[in-house]
Parts: C-alpha cells; sequence; structure tokens
C-alpha cells in the first residue's frame, strides 16, 4: 500500500481522483440536480457532510467491524447520516428539498461514498480519513458548481439566479434537461482528463488507486483490470 | 484492515449496536430539526391556501363534523371563506383537491395537491390551468346538461375517471360548506 501525505490525499480527492470528472461516480444526482448552481451547490455540501461523518465514524469503529458484516454496517452508517443531512436541509433550506428531490435520500446508495467507505476509511487512521472525505467532498462540490454554473449559464442565461448578460446569445433550453447535463459532464470530463492526465502508466495506477476492488485485485500494481 | 472476528454472533452484536447508536443520533437530529420542519410545513400550506383564496389574512383549521372524504376544513381569520381538502377515487389512485371557497359560496381556485397512485401522465392532463379554472367563480357545479353555463364543468377527454375525481372532490368540499353554513343559521 502506498503512503501518502495529508495533503496529497486532499488534492487526490479533489483533483486526481476526483470522484465526479475523474472516478465518474456519483453522476446520476450530477445529472439531475446541476440545472441550477444552488441546487448543485446544496448538493455537493450535503455529499461533503456525509462522506466526512462516515469516513470518520467508518474508520473508527474498523476494527471492531467484523469482515463479513461490514457492507450492512457501513450501509447503516452512511444511511444514517444521510438522514440527518435531509432533516437539517429540510428544517433550514426548505427550498432545496423539492428541487434535490429523491437525490437526496439517494445518496445512501451513492457509490462515490462507498467507494470511500470500502477503498480508504476502511484501512486508514482516522484523521486521514476526515482528510480523505474533505478532499472529495470539496472536490465533488467543486464539480457539481462548476457544470451548475455552465449548465445554468447556458440553459438560462443566469448564474445564482443573477441575469447575466450573454449577448446575442440566447439560452439555449436543452442545457437545463438531462441530455443538456449529460453534454456538459462529458465536456466536463474530457478537460479534466486532459489537465490531470500524466502519460498512459499513470493514468492505469491511478484507475487502481481509486477502485473500490483494488485491494482484493489480483492486478493492483500489475497494470490493472484492463491489461 | 476490518477484524477478522467472524464467529456470528460477534457480528449481530456489532451490527445491532451500531444500528443502536446510528438511531440514537437520528433521533437527537431529529428532535432537535423537528420544531423547524414542522413550521416550515405550517408556512407552506399557509401559502399554498392563500394562493387559493387571496383576500384571507391567515387560516384556522375547523374542526366540524366531516363529510365522508373530506379530510380538513379551514376558515380563513378575517371571514374571506374557507380552504377545503377532500379526496374521490380515480382510475387507480385517490385524488386530492384543495378547494377555496369565498363567503358568497363560489368557488375561488382549486388546486390538486395529490394525485396518489393515479397514472402520472393522464392524471396530469387533469392537472392544468385549461381544465382547473372551469371551477374559478362557480356557485354550484354540475357535470352534465347545458354546456354554456358558468356552472357547467367539461372533463378532459381521455382522463374521465380523474376528471370526475376532481369534480366529485369540489362538490364534497361545496356539499361540507353548505351543511357548514346551514348548521350555523339554524
Amino acid at each position: 500500500m502506498i503512503r501518502k501525505s495529508r495533503k496529497q490525499i486532499f488534492l487526490d480527492g479533489i483533483i486526481f481522483e476526483n470522484p465526479l470528472l475523474v472516478l465518474a461516480m456519483g453522476i446520476c444526482p450530477a445529472v439531475s440536480v446541476t440545472a441550477r448552481v444552488s441546487s448543485g451547490l446544496v448538493m455537493g455540501l450535503s455529499m461533503l457532510f456525509v462522506v466526512l461523518c462516515s469516513n470518520v465514524m467508518i474508520s473508527a469503529l474498523k476494527r471492531i467491524i467484523p469482515s463479513r458484516v461490514r457492507i450492512p454496517c457501513y450501509m447503516v452508517i452512511i444511511a444514517s447520516f444521510v438522514t440527518i443531512a435531509r432533516y437539517l436541509i429540510t428544517a433550514y433550506l426548505p427550498a432545496f428539498e423539492t428541487s434535490l428531490g429523491v437525490y437526496l435520500p439517494l445518496m445512501v446508495v451513492n457509490c462515490a461514498i462507498f467507494g470511500r467507505a470500502e477503498g480508504f476509511a476502511s484501512r486508514n487512521s482516522i484523521i486521514n480519513s476526515a482528510v480523505d472525505g474533505l478532499g472529495t467532498g470539496a472536490g465533488y462540490t467543486m464539480a457539481l458548481v462548476l457544470m451548475g454554473a455552465v449548465r445554468e449559464l447556458a440553459g438560462s442565461g443566469t448564474v445564482f439566479g443573477i441575469p447575466v448578460p450573454t449577448g446575442p446569445v440566447k439560452p439555449i433550453t436543452v442545457f437545463l434537461f438531462t441530455p443538456g447535463g449529460l453534454f456538459t459532464l462529458g465536456v466536463l470530463i474530457a478537460i479534466a482528463r486532459k489537465l490531470t492526465s500524466k502519460g498512459p502508466a499513470e493514468e492505469q495506477k491511478k484507475i487502481c488507486l481509486g477502485c473500490p476492488a483494488s485491494a482484493a485485485c489480483p492486478m493492483n500494481g500489475k497494470g490493472g483490470c484492463e491489461r | 484492515m476490518t477484524a477478522r472476528r467472524n464467529n456470528p454472533l460477534s457480528s449481530i452484536v456489532v451490527l445491532c449496536s451500531i444500528c443502536l447508536v446510528v438511531s440514537l443520533l437520528m433521533t437527537l437530529c431529529y428532535q432537535a430539526t423537528e420544531e423547524h420542519i414542522e413550521s416550515n410545513r405550517e408556512r407552506r400550506l399557509q401559502a399554498m391556501m392563500l394562493e387559493l383564496l387571496p383576500d384571507a389574512d391567515a387560516f384556522e383549521q375547523v374542526a366540524a363534523n366531516l363529510e365522508e372524504g373530506v379530510s380538513s376544513v379551514w376558515k380563513a381569520s378575517n371571514g374571506a371563506g374557507w380552504i377545503v381538502t377532500s379526496s374521490a377515487n380515480g382510475y387507480q389512485g385517490r385524488i386530492t383537491v384543495m378547494t377555496g371557497i369565498r363567503s358568497s359560496g363560489k368557488i375561488s381556485k382549486i388546486r390538486i395537491t395529490d394525485i396518489g397512485d393515479e397514472n402520472p401522465g393522464i392524471a396530469g392532463r387533469v392537472n392544468q390551468s385549461s381544465y382547473l379554472n372551469q371551477y374559478s367563480g362557480a356557485s354550484g357545479i354540475s357535470s352534465t346538461g347545458a354546456r354554456a353555463g358558468a356552472n357547467h364543468i367539461e372533463a378532459v377527454s381521455g382522463a374521465t375517471y380523474s376528471s370526475s375525481a376532481v369534480f366529485s372532490c369540489v362538490s364534497l368540499a361545496l356539499m361540507q360548506i353548505q351543511e357548514m353554513e346551514g348548521g350555523d343559521t339554524e
């Protein structure tokens, strides 16, 4: 197992292992809620809260949880933090309860959170897991805000609800719908890959690092499962 | 790495204790936010009712003998009218409608609040202003007879069951208010 500094863990979550743009995890809520920047931001922040809390708790309990029942244990922990996030949003940001809709409770089965629990928190110290949770959550939030800004600007000519002069370009409504979300996501992923790419060998190593099954995979470190 | 204690009893104990601890966390959070959530819901309900009866200032729930199918009656504090929530069966689900009735007995506006298990595509055709606006201003409604009258409600073709469910809801609401008012004068 490769030891990484905390700064590296944090940066990995934001850039090199960005859950949405590099690992392509948590796409479903990303495509559905980012028609407006504000709902993307709230979704990202609730994700940050859940992944941070569940990472810390799972890391603290990693010696107690028997490996045979670890999946249900992680599930219960993640589900409870999602429920708490939902209570908080319903109480203090009621407008977002409807705009996030079903995607908020669906975070329970979000593979980005689960992947961090299984792939990182279950085998690292509490502080490192917290840093990883912060990095992953912040990376996801930034990706959602970026995506939301592009979609809201292109689709309705506003950002955070404030009109932005776009000159002669009329808003393109398709950006507000799911296909527009997929276009935007595809272009952002392409840009992110271009910016973070370090050649094929590094690419392959990175895929193994981000893979939740890397611990059990015989191809880990030997070029990955694609070889 | 996770512990290798794979004895079934310890698995059960650990999973149960985790469940207990997280339930405790959720309970605490629920208690802390319950009041806010409740007041938000109340505010949303008041805003929804105000939309149906714009002349009113605030609403108070009325304790009365409710007709079968009527779930709640609210009265405007300034006497501008009532809001009645009632429901009726559509094709495969129960449709719930909020009806705003002015003190004159005329319908102010209606709103479908829930379509239950109705097909969203079909019941959605009923939930359109062209259909719902027919009710505004009517004092008694009929679905048959002369087509031009102000009280005639034209059903949406292809969504007859859903239309008649909405119709029944509104009739129930009118009946409820008539009964309450009749009771008052007696």
